[in-house]
């Protein structure tokens, strides 16, 4: 039978994991693109690390002092922050691809 | 990254295949070393669930218990048994109380009862126990511990719910139950201590009354403390008494209605070592009940007219920390208040702090000189030092006042200070950080490793990559329109 304290304990197990999974992944993806696609992912990867940095900090405080909440949810701010710019580049990208948004040296190569 | 490669020759994803290669030897030691992870853990935490409640938790606890403390192994012979109890809740005139049984068990002195961890009798002889501190409605968990010359063991914790037969509050009772471990509910003589700073405890109706203990018999000495939810309390006389008879009056108020309180007394008397012997005929011969009246003018009951003969004031001492409860390291948060009961002169009072381990050593003490008066809030910090063990404490304020020893005491629980929470109740705190280091280093390698062996596997994916993919690579396959 599930309980509560059990759910938390492996809700905080799958979210590491997935956060380490999600930083390589993305690493990966960071090595293999280039320009605005290269851009988005490396802001979401530092907004994924600051995201299990957060994560870290929530763990490592336990009598949950002021300044490491603080910390954390700085860390939180920086992780929503980040992943606003990241999505807000690839918007921007495929504005750009669709004509929508002017970009020169784009629509050079779509002339060819 | 992918600087300088934009010369490379691009191919068209999807137009023309890319030539089939056969796995590599590490690309599959990979993806098996990855599944047998995943396979691993969902195995473990599916079992966990499936086990029960807290099977994980307990899991991971017994394997930082099992590690946290060296096990020295002593054979004790003859322990009590283990007392079976039975917990059934019943009401009596509309209320409400649970009855606790057991066997009588081996080996055995007395039992202590604990409700919902904390102790709510103790030193009883019987094998049985009414508890009439009850609330309607409420469900309690019990554990009685037999106590034995050779050692004590306790019960499982049993549970037990009142049923809905609430009735307006009850009339006060307070009993002072034992006195140096001498039960004064079946002793029926007058009870001789060679200690001089004996230890009372008794129990109340009124859930964290405010106990007031008097003794006018030499010293002189007022003191107050806190009976616990279960309206256990416990006091320690502050100061040696002098040899001879004395009378203590402890009063529980309940702290919501000053109106409800009620007093009880005790005589006793302190010998000397080489006393008792002498006494023993005398006490044969007393076989009176161990209540007297008073010789002294005994307590002024609240709202009572005030006597020159009794204290000017009484002190209050509550503890602010959360719970009750203060790692070690941090700051003790004291807070003293004055309950006057009669006119007394203003001055500069000096008042000792100190913390008091169970056994009855002072551990730390302080000073701090008030200018004690009604109605002021005298606040203190008191940093505990980081040496301090991890148990219950008392902390007690006292300072002297026209011939009169007055005191207060609180008690909070001295905790080592959490390092990780894992979540789900799973807190690891330094000490057993420390222990368990092992554990905890091969944990943290192994998921060093399979990151970077991940990391790996994306590093030699993008190695065998033959272009980069940009937006406009993405764009021109169709995969952006």
């Amino acid at each position: 039978m599930m309980t509560f304290e059990n759910a938390e304990l492996l809700i905080n197990a799958v979210i590491i994991l997935s956060s380490l999974l999600a930083v390589v992944y993305t690493l990966g993806v960071v090595w293999r693109v280039e320009k605005k696609l290269d851009l988005s992912y490396k802001l979401f990867l530092i907004a994924i690390l600051a995201f299990f940095a957060s994560i870290l900090i929530e763990i490592l405080n336990p009598i949950q002092d002021s300044l490491m909440e603080l910390a954390a949810n700085l860390m939180k701010m920086l992780f929503a922050v980040f992943f606003l710019a990241g999505v807000s580049t690839m918007r921007n990208m495929i504005r750009r691809i669709d004509g929508e948004k002017k970009d020169f040296s784009f629509d050079k190569f779509r002339d060819k | 990254m992918a600087t300088g490669k934009k010369t490379s020759p691009k191919r068209k994803v999807g137009k023309i295949p890319r030539p089939k290669k056969k796995k590599s030897a590490l690309r599959k030691i990979t993806k098996w070393h990855l599944l047998l992870t995943i396979a691993a853990l969902s195995l473990y935490l599916g079992l966990g669930f499936w086990l029960g409640p807290g099977a994980l938790k307990q899991d991971i606890e017994g394997k930082v218990a099992g590690v946290s403390s060296t096990v020295l192994s002593l054979h004790i012979a003859g322990p009590p048994a283990k007392p079976v109890v039975t917990a059934t809740p019943g009401c009596d005139s509309s209320s409400p109380y649970i009855q606790l049984s057991w066997d009588a068990t081996n080996d055995t002195d007395d039992y202590d009862i604990d409700r919902d961890s904390a102790p709510l009798i103790t030193g009883i002889t019987t094998p049985s126990y009414k508890d009439t501190n009850v609330s309607a409605n409420t469900t309690y968990a019990y554990e009685v511990t037999a106590n034995g010359p050779l050692g004590n063991t306790a019960s499982d914790t049993v549970s037990a719910a009142t049923g809905d037969c609430y009735v307006p509050l009850p009339d006060p009772t307070n009993e002072i139950i034992t006195i140096e471990n001498i039960n004064l509910t079946t002793y029926n003589k007058i009870p001789k201590i060679k200690k001089r700073t004996p230890t009372f405890t008794g129990t109340t109706n009124i859930a964290h009354a405010l106990i007031q203990a008097e003794l006018y018999t030499g010293p002189l000495i007022i003191s107050s403390t806190t009976a616990n939810g279960n309206g256990y309390w416990s006091w320690k006389v502050p100061q040696k008494l002098d040899y001879g008879s004395h009378t203590l009056y402890v009063t529980a108020t309940d702290p919501s209605d000053s109106s409800r309180y009620k007093t009880d007394q005790v005589a006793f008397k302190v010998i000397r070592e080489d006393e008792e012997e002498e006494d023993e005929d005398e006490e044969e011969e007393t076989a009176a009940p161990a209540l007297v009246s008073p010789v002294s003018p005994g307590p002024a009951a609240p709202g009572a007219a005030p006597s020159e003969k009794n204290a000017p004031f009484n002190l209050k001492l509550e503890i602010e920390n959360k719970d009750k409860v203060v790692y070690v390291g941090s700051d003790l948060a004291t807070k003293l208040s004055v309950i006057k009961l009669r006119d007394f002169g203003e001055g500069n009072d000096l008042v000792k702090y100190k913390i008091i381990d169970s056994r009855g050593n002072t551990v730390l003490d302080s000073e701090e000189t008030f200018r004690l008066k009604e109605g002021e809030i005298y606040r203190k910090s008191i940093r505990l030092p980081v040496y301090l063990r991890a148990g219950r404490y008392t902390v007690r304020a006292e300072t002297e006042k026209e011939g009169f020893l007055i005191s207060a005491e609180d008690s909070f629980e001295a905790a080592e200070k959490p390092i990780l929470n894992l979540g789900g109740g799973v807190i690891i705190t330094y000490p057993q950080l420390v222990s368990t280091v092992g554990y905890i280093f091969i944990f943290l390698l192994l998921l060093l490793v399979l990151f970077l062996l991940l990391t790996a596997r994306e590093y030699w994916l993008t190695k065998q990559a033959r272009f980069f993919v940009d937006e406009e690579e993405l764009s021109r396959d169709g995969y952006i329109s």
